[in-house]
């Protein structure tokens, strides 16, 4: 487990985001019948909010190339390319996490997330 | 630890561990320099140990291509925490067994055999064993005839190889055996009712 502290100059806060691999057994249908297989994923855990109040839903990340926009792009620049690393894929989602984003970044679909408080 | 995969061996009543560890540090990013950022990966490591007792090691994983030796790169995290423990089982004493066995040719045995499978299954369970990617490592073999399931049996008590010429099923009392040479890391070439060859390495 690994706990990353961001600190906020502004409001002379420090919040943290908490990252880790998990292992379950996920439902592989619509049926939500599990096919008995380990899935294996990070998770991203935050007590922050966002600048609205709205408490952050945990994030799931099964591979490198589900990104942290709607899955389809990366949240700090506009690419649809995998992540190069576990690295780069902690440091994106952690991105998002602090900046946000506008509906439909990029492209991606995704909801809009305001930045974090 | 981070997560852990963990396993009961039958045959010494043991409980092994496959850990998942998620890791931070700070380490060069360039070659030579140190950046001073944290970098993220994961640790993977076991309880297993292989034949000689030693310890399998500690593995860093930064990307999905930071695989098992001679494997191919993972899909997602899952495929690649499976890779692992695939490599670990086969490495290990894990499919070391007392259990009697199925083979015709049982005449070189005269008590317990190792089972060795190439494949992408429990290997302590009877069922089907595919072989989906050629293994080039210890305990396992290179399939030179396609894609199929082949049990490879090795006894202990001798130096002798025996691969069953069962294809898509675990091998029974009617399937034919071949022997693969008379050394542990002989060539096999010779053809019975198999129709491959196989290249056997020494465990």
């Amino acid at each position: 487990m690994s706990t990353i502290s961001i600190y906020n100059n502004a409001n002379a806060t420090t919040r943290t985001i908490t990252v880790d691999i998990f292992a379950d057994l996920w439902s592989q249908t619509v049926t939500n019948t599990s096919s008995q297989e380990m899935v294996y994923y990070f998770k991203f855990i935050t007590s922050a909010t966002q600048t609205d109040g709205t408490k952050y839903i945990p994030v799931q990340v099964t591979g490198l190339s589900d990104l942290a926009l709607n899955g389809v792009k990366q949240s700090a620049t506009n690419t649809s390319a995998p992540y190069a690393s576990i690295d780069a894929m902690i440091e994106d989602y952690t991105y998002d996490f602090i900046e946000g984003h506008t509906a439909n970044q990029f492209g991606s679909g995704c909801k809009a997330q305001l930045p974090m408080k | 630890m981070s997560t852990y995969v963990q396993f009961w061996n039958n045959a010494d009543s043991t409980y092994y561990r496959v850990n998942f560890t998620l890791q931070q540090s700070v380490l060069s990013k360039t070659t030579g320099t140190i950046t001073g950022e944290s970098e993220y990966y994961l640790l993977i490591n076991t309880t297993m140990t292989d034949p000689y007792g030693q310890p399998l090691g500690n593995w860093l994983v930064r990307t999905l291509a930071d695989v098992p030796p001679g494997d191919s790169t993972a899909t997602d995290f899952s495929d690649l925490c499976r890779k692992y423990i695939d490599y670990f089982i086969k490495q290990s004493t894990l499919l070391e067994t007392s259990s009697s066995s199925s083979s015709s040719s049982s005449s070189s045995s005269s008590g317990g055999h190792r089972r060795l499978v190439a494949g992408t299954n429990n290997p302590n369970v009877n069922g089907t064993y595919t072989l989906t990617t050629p293994y080039n490592n210890k305990n396992s073999w290179t399939n030179t005839n396609g894609t199929g399931t082949h049990v490879l049996w090795y006894y202990s008590t001798g130096s002798e190889w025996i691969i069953s010429s069962a294809q898509n099923s675990y091998p029974t009392s009617t399937d034919a055996f071949i022997k693969a040479g008379a050394y542990p890391d002989g060539t096999y070439s010779n053809s019975n009712s198999y129709t491959g060859s196989a290249t056997v390495t020494a465990i």
